[in-house]
């Protein structure tokens, strides 16, 4: 397995998840935003994955973004908290496009349960040391960022 | 006649997105039961008659694995028809649960007319989708 192909498979998995579950229509973010243009609150999602290869996925976006996407899911008024907990589950369902898109539906995977920061975007965690990154842009230019950490996996 | 549902799922996101879809089935349901987990799920099965279950798999604490086990170890909750509610697509694992009783399972994301058709199907009721889009 390629990073090259994982990366295909990620980026084409979350903007279709994002599309699909959230109503959100992205295009590509061609290179990561500097810090500074980062708003002041933002979530960062993190889940384990293991199989052919095992690693971390991780999905950043600014709170408010993720407000308004739990507000289109739910169709009900959204809290901090289901703004946070909604990148989580977009993480999530990503995950599962990708990784059926690296695997194969066939082949042993699992996924880890979505852990979920907010904060100021140097407190959250970013993608420093990724190998592999995915930068989306929303139709009100809302940076969305996916990085995956892959490692050797099992036998 | 109307049928009690229950969705168990870790997020209340979800939960609420699943209710959202199954209230606009235009099918004759009765109550939407909400779990956070399987223990919750086991709990409120013991002391409310649940027609169908829609269950997510990775879950803390007890999963949909875990749960559906249970389900089949139990006399009275054997026959309720589960549908599993996931984003892990992994078509080995779905076939295995598939063995172990699961009447279908449906992939996250998922379209509101899939989960209504899928519902229709479990209860013996003819399908109708969604009244609009969840």
């Amino acid at each position: 397995m390629t990073r090259e192909r994982f990366a295909g498979s990620l980026a084409e998995g979350l903007a279709q998840v994002l599309e699909d579950a959230a109503f959100l229509f992205t295009e590509p973010m061609p290179e990561p935003l500097p810090a500074a243009r980062w708003p002041s609150e933002v979530v960062t999602a993190r889940l384990r994955f293991v199989g052919p290869v095992c690693g971390t996925m991780a999905l950043r976006a600014p709170l408010s973004l993720c407000s308004v996407a739990a507000e289109d899911m739910t169709g009900q008024d959204a809290d901090a908290g289901a703004g946070a907990e909604v990148l989580g589950e977009l993480l999530n369902m990503a995950a599962g496009v990708t990784l059926a898109g690296v695997f194969g539906p066939d082949d042993a995977w699992e996924l880890g349960v979505p852990e979920v920061r907010v904060g100021a975007p140097a407190e959250v965690g970013d993608a420093q040391g990724a190998d592999v990154w995915v930068g989306l842009l929303s139709d009100d230019g809302d940076p969305i960022e996916a990085a995956a950490w892959l490692e050797a996996g099992r036998a | 006649m109307s049928y009690n549902v229950l969705i168990v799922d870790d997020s209340r996101i979800i939960r609420k997105v699943m209710r959202r879809a199954v209230s606009l089935c235009g099918l004759d349901l009765g109550e939407i039961h909400e779990a956070g987990d399987g223990v919750e799920a086991l709990e409120l099965m013991q002391s409310t008659w649940i027609d169908v279950v829609l269950a997510d798999l990775n879950m803390p604490r007890m999963g949909g694995v875990e749960l559906i086990a249970r389900m089949a170890e139990d006399s009275r909750l054997k026959a309720t028809p589960v549908v599993v509610v996931t984003s892990d697509r992994n078509e080995r694992r779905l076939a295995r649960l598939r063995e172990h009783g699961v009447r279908d399972a449906i992939n996250k994301p998922f379209r509101p007319e899939t989960l209504c058709d899928v519902l229709a199907r479990c209860l013996g009721l003819p399908g109708r989708g969604a009244h609009h889009d969840a």
